[in-house]
């Protein structure tokens, strides 16, 4: 599956939640009330369909929002399809992701923010390492070109789609190479989306394992969040803090490539010095990785009642909400037969990498060395 | 429904969404949800449903 239809993400658009500071309010109203639409329509959908259970003394799984909402995004979106109308407002999902983290900052005591952080660094680090070396090598081995290879190994080891992008400019890449591997990270987004949770649950992960694996193994930050939340609202939460953290590395790891690529003449050459360098990865640093420490700090602090962090969480529980309809409306199963086989199937060797090295460095560290929080 | 696409935007509207532009999405996502646990902390903000 991927999600080039509804224009997430594609080269010559805005960044999907740039469009929120790029349109017209009035561009992005119907999108965004189809995003609220589908939300709800998921979020009473569980308490419908347990109900309707009850009623008729079925024993079924409780399906959650989370779900309802992606696979109502996903039949509107691969049926009737996205009119354009609505393409813009639909957009704006990350941007609401970004708000719903910086406000799940309040179910945090900053210290643990800071402890299970370090503890994830370490294993991203390993991870990193690992996965972009074979996607490396794959890429090498089916015979991509070497800025597809390092756009594969940045957006798999990173953040998805937003590391891909960054990168675009920084290594000069292709704007088709740029597409495949946008289309073949999506794709896998969507195939662990579906396939991390049950594979957590059979293999009895508790909340806090599954919340790192899929911190550390899930490329895209929406995908992600739906991922950790699709288990429990324990493992989202970890699962959003790992994946924060992985994304505050999104600026050194284009830095290391786009000085690569510079060595080799292939690239634009940056400015000499330290303070340039600085200057390049705080340029793609996520900032609302700080509003997220921001509000752990307040809430660390006592500012915030019970009442009033509740409904803090609240906030971050609605703009999730919005991002998982988001997800579905902008997933496209067809464009997978439009990608090609070949980035796929080096992605799905980075995410099969990925997926087993970050849960083996999960079961190391939380059963043989019990690190973490909560766990 | 309509297919026609958004109207040119005229200079003032331009000049806003440059401005909006230019602070960036990353930014305008950590305003709102500081702007938001400000009103939390200040304890005017309103009782939101789950």
């Amino acid at each position: 599956m991927s999600t080039l239809r509804t224009d997430r993400d594609t080269v010559d658009e805005p960044a999907t939640d740039e469009v929120l500071t790029t349109a017209r309010p009035l561009d992005v109203l119907p999108g965004l009330l189809l995003l609220v639409a589908v939300g709800l329509l998921g979020k009473y959908a569980e308490v419908a369909w347990l109900a309707l259970a009850k009623h008729e003394h079925w024993t079924v799984p409780d399906i959650e929002y989370v779900l309802w909402a992606i696979l109502i995004g996903l039949v509107i979106a691969n049926t009737v399809g996205l009119h354009r109308v609505f393409r813009p407002g639909v957009r704006t999902y990350q941007f609401w992701l970004k708000v719903g983290i910086v406000a799940l900052g309040s179910r945090f005591v900053l210290g643990d923010v800071l402890k299970l952080g370090a503890t994830s660094l370490a294993q991203i680090l390993v991870d990193m390492v690992v996965a972009g070396a074979i996607i490396l090598g794959a890429a090498r081995l089916f015979g991509l070109s070497g800025k597809l290879g390092s756009l594969l190994a940045i957006g798999t080891s990173i953040c998805g789609v937003s590391a891909i992008v960054a990168s675009k400019g920084a290594i000069r890449a292709k704007n088709s190479d740029v597409s495949y591997a946008i289309a073949a990270i999506l794709a896998l987004g969507a195939v662990a989306l579906f396939t991390l949770p049950l594979f957590g649950h059979a293999i009895g992960l508790s909340d806090h394992e599954f919340g790192l694996w899929a911190g550390l193994a899930v490329d895209n930050t929406a995908e992600t969040t739906a991922t950790g939340y699709l288990f429990s609202d324990e493992a989202g939460k970890v699962a959003v803090l790992v994946k924060s953290t992985r994304n505050a590395l999104i600026g050194f790891v284009v830095l290391g490539f786009a000085l690569y690529w510079a060595a080799r003449g292939e690239a634009d050459e940056l400015a000499p010095g330290v303070k340039a360098k600085a200057a390049f990865v705080w340029d793609k640093f996520p900032k609302f990785v700080l509003g997220f420490l921001a509000v752990s700090a307040a809430a660390t602090a006592g500012w915030l009642s019970k009442g009033q962090l509740i409904n803090v969480a609240n906030v971050s529980k609605w703009a999730f909400l919005l991002t998982f309809a988001g997800v579905g409306l902008s997933t496209d199963i067809r464009q997978i037969a439009r990608t090609g086989w070949r980035p796929l199937v080096v992605a799905v060797i980075g995410l099969v990498v990925v997926a087993a090295v970050s849960l083996g460095l999960v079961l190391l560290t939380s059963r043989v060395l019990h690190w973490g929080v909560g766990s | 429904m309509a297919e026609s696409g958004p109207s040119e935007p005229t200079d003032e509207n331009t000049s806003s969404v440059g401005w909006f532009s230019r602070v960036g999405a990353d930014w305008w996502a950590t305003a709102i949800g500081l702007a938001v646990t400000a009103l939390a902390a200040a304890g005017v903000l309103p009782k939101i449903p789950w």
